[in-house]
This record gives structure tokens, C-alpha cells and sequence, in this order.
């Protein structure tokens, strides 16, 4: 009888626990790895192999900024891919609603529409963004990146870069 | 203590099930008219318009089908969602209003369009958006009680397709249409009459159709429901 108070109280406590976490992994933070070279040096600067590894890194994403949904050009950003919403991307927004972008290529300018942003990879040969599918809805963005958390010696912050020569004046 | 503590579990299950799994919705306006709101939407009678419930399992496989209705983030403003139907999913073509072109789906996009087309602010205006900005799949109304109703979830034809005439013979009007048609007839039972293609049906009551001109396209897959079985 005590042995089955026991164990149901352990139940009980862990399922609250696995329960808050969850809670805190869809609305606050998660942890998530960064796949791929899009975004070298920033993350994985190692290099990344397409089956994961232990040396990728894995970054901190917070979700508070989508309450109140205010980014800046800089953040950098996990996002649902327009052409395949299964797959999230990591990517850093250089431009917000608004604002002109200089067309990789041609001498053409395009406006970022209301409640888009324009998201490119740090790694500029590497990298599949809005380069090629446009600008994406901010309502596709699920949080905002802003610690590497492993592995341990590239721990630290992610810092807001803004991007020079895109944006169009 | 313990009761703090049973209050603060409860709770947060009933959190983690409304993000992730069920929760109910307030619609607001008449672009679905008739299948929410159907006598109407003010700002102020929020009592009176229709609460939906939105399952969000749907996500988790993101399988999603023809005639769905979808909750969805606005891709011109995020802070707002609509309520809308998917018409059409990637790899469908789909006839432009107003002109002679049309154009294909993109990979991982949908086209929405709202039941009242005469009213509602959709794909037509937007394009087709991202299925990442889906947030959940309409089931049931849950309020208000009287009119429980299960959404429909017929596959859905363009409305472009459609083309009805109206020809006034003393007190009948004959309405007929290319492509099957559901048309509604208004309060107070919210009834339909569907009309096959190359049928026409008959109606008398000239109130009655001047208050409900909504035209549903839709197509069958079910062959039980022809013009046959419906009778005014």
C-alpha cells in the first residue's frame, strides 16, 4: 500500500514535470540543432555532415518574441519553409516590411510587402533563402535564435548582425 | 497546498491541450455566411456569433484536404487570423477571376477562399499562402447550442465555374448551374437544395431567394446526394 502511494505520487510529479516542459518548449524556449553550412561561420563552422552529428551545433530559440512579434533586421530566426512546411529553416532576417532590397544579379529593387521579411544564410554560396522563394509571412516564423548551447566551446551569444550592402536606400 | 497544486496541473493541461491538440474559436464577420454566422455578425453581439471548435492534430501529420476549413495567420498582417476554406492544394491549377489565365499551386501552398464570395478578403486578394501558416482545422460549432452544426467537408469546386440564371416566370424562378450547386434558403432551418449539373429547380418563394443568393459549389463524391432526394 505505501509502495503504491509511492509510486503514484513519482507518477504524478513526473508527469507534471514532463508536462511544464512541455509547456515551456511550445511557448517560451526550446533547444534545436542547425543543420547544414547556410549559416557558417555563425553555427557549425566545424562543418556538418547531412546525418547529424554530435558536433553540430544546437541553439537556444526563444518564443516570447512572437507574442509580441517585434524583430529587428539582424535576428536571426527558425522559420516553417514555404515550399515545405515540415521543414523548419534557420535563417537571418535582413529585411522587414517596408524596406527595399537590392536583387542579387539585376539592377532591380523589390519592397519587402506588409507582414513580410526578407531571411538570407550567413554563408551566402551556400544557402537556399529568400533568394529564391521571396519573402517569406512573418507568420511562418516559430521563434528567434539567440544562444548556442553546444557544443561547449562554441557556447554564447548570437549576436544581431545587421547585413551591409542589401538593403537599398 | 494540494489543492494549489491540483489547480496549477489542471490548468496547465488544459494550456497544453489548447496549443496543441483542440480549442475553440470565435468567428467573427460573414465571409463563411452561411456556415458560420449565418444570421449575421455585428462587433457588439459577440454572444450571438458563432464559436467554433479548431483541432490542431491535423498539424502533427499536415494532412490537409479539399473542402477543409482552416484556421490561418494572415500572410499580410501575422497578428491576425482568418477563417477560410482550402479549395485548392499544391499541384492544382487554378483559373484566375476576371481573366482567361491560370496557374499552379506551388509546392507547400494552399488557395483559401471564404463561402461568402461576395465578402471575404482571401486568396483572390493574398494568393495562395504557405501551409506553415496554418494553425488548426475547423470540426464542429459549438456555439450557439440551438445549431450545433458539422462543418462540411465536401470537396469544393472554384466558384469561378458556376453560372446561374435567373429567369422571372410570374412567381417562379429557375436557378440552374453548370457544376452542382448547393443554394441556401436562409432562416430559420438553414436549408439547402442541391441542384446536379444540367438540373434546374424551381422556387416560388421570391423572398426567399432574394435573401440567400450564396452559392455553394460544390461536387458530390457521395451518390446518394442528387437533386432528387431534395424537394422545396
Amino acid at each position: 500500500m505505501g509502495t503504491r502511494s509511492f509510486l503514484w505520487n513519482f507518477a504524478k510529479k513526473y508527469f507534471t514535470f514532463g508536462l511544464i516542459g512541455l509547456t515551456i518548449s511550445d511557448r517560451y524556449a526550446s533547444i534545436v540543432p542547425v543543420r547544414g553550412l547556410s549559416m557558417a561561420p555563425t553555427f557549425n563552422s566545424h562543418g556538418s555532415t547531412s546525418m547529424g552529428s554530435l558536433t553540430d551545433n544546437y541553439v537556444l530559440v526563444e518564443k516570447w518574441c512572437l507574442e509580441k512579434y517585434k524583430f529587428s533586421p539582424g535576428d536571426v530566426v527558425v522559420f516553417c519553409s514555404p515550399s515545405d512546411h515540415r521543414k523548419s529553416i534557420v535563417k537571418r532576417i535582413t529585411a522587414l516590411p517596408g524596406d527595399w532590397i537590392n536583387m542579387p544579379y539585376s539592377s532591380d529593387a523589390l519592397k519587402i510587402p506588409e507582414g513580410h521579411c526578407w531571411v538570407e544564410g550567413d554563408n551566402s554560396a551556400s544557402s537556399v533563402d529568400s533568394r529564391s522563394f521571396g519573402p517569406i509571412p512573418l507568420g511562418l516564423v516559430r521563434g528567434r535564435v539567440t544562444h548556442i548551447v553546444w557544443p561547449p566551446q562554441a557556447f554564447g551569444k548570437v549576436e544581431r548582425k545587421t547585413p551591409q550592402g542589401r538593403l537599398s536606400l | 497546498m494540494e489543492f494549489c497544486y491540483e489547480v496549477f496541473t489542471f490548468g496547465l493541461i488544459g494550456l497544453t491541450i489548447s496549443d496543441r491538440y483542440a480549442s475553440v474559436v470565435h468567428v467573427q464577420g460573414l465571409s463563411m455566411f452561411p456556415s458560420f454566422n449565418p444570421y449575421g455578425s455585428t462587433s457588439m453581439a459577440s454572444f450571438t456569433d458563432d464559436y467554433v471548435l479548431v483541432e490542431k492534430w491535423c498539424l502533427e501529420k499536415y494532412k490537409f484536404s479539399h473542402g477543409d476549413i482552416v484556421v490561418f495567420c494572415s500572410p499580410s498582417d501575422h497578428k491576425k487570423k482568418y477563417i477560410k476554406r482550402i479549395t485548392a492544394l499544391a499541384g492544382d491549377w487554378i483559373s484566375t477571376p476576371y481573366s482567361y489565365d491560370s496557374f499552379k499551386i506551388p509546392d507547400g501552398h494552399c488557395w483559401v477562399v471564404g463561402d461568402n464570395s461576395a465578402s471575404s478578403v482571401d486568396s483572390r486578394s493574398f494568393g495562395p499562402i504557405p501551409l506553415g501558416l496554418i494553425r488548426g482545422k475547423v470540426t464542429h460549432t459549438v456555439w450557439p447550442p440551438q445549431s450545433r452544426r458539422q462543418c462540411f467537408h465536401f470537396p469544393v469546386d472554384i466558384c469561378q465555374g458556376c453560372n446561374f440564371d435567373l429567369i422571372n416566370d410570374s412567381c417562379l424562378y429557375y436557378v440552374s448551374c453548370r457544376t452542382t450547386a448547393a443554394v441556401h434558403l436562409g432562416k430559420p432551418k438553414n436549408l439547402f437544395i442541391y441542384v446536379a449539373v444540367g438540373h434546374s429547380i424551381q422556387i416560388s418563394d421570391e423572398t426567399q431567394l432574394r435573401k440567400s443568393l450564396i452559392l455553394f459549389v460544390l461536387k458530390f463524391g457521395n451518390p446518394h446526394l442528387n437533386a432528387s432526394h431534395w424537394h422545396l
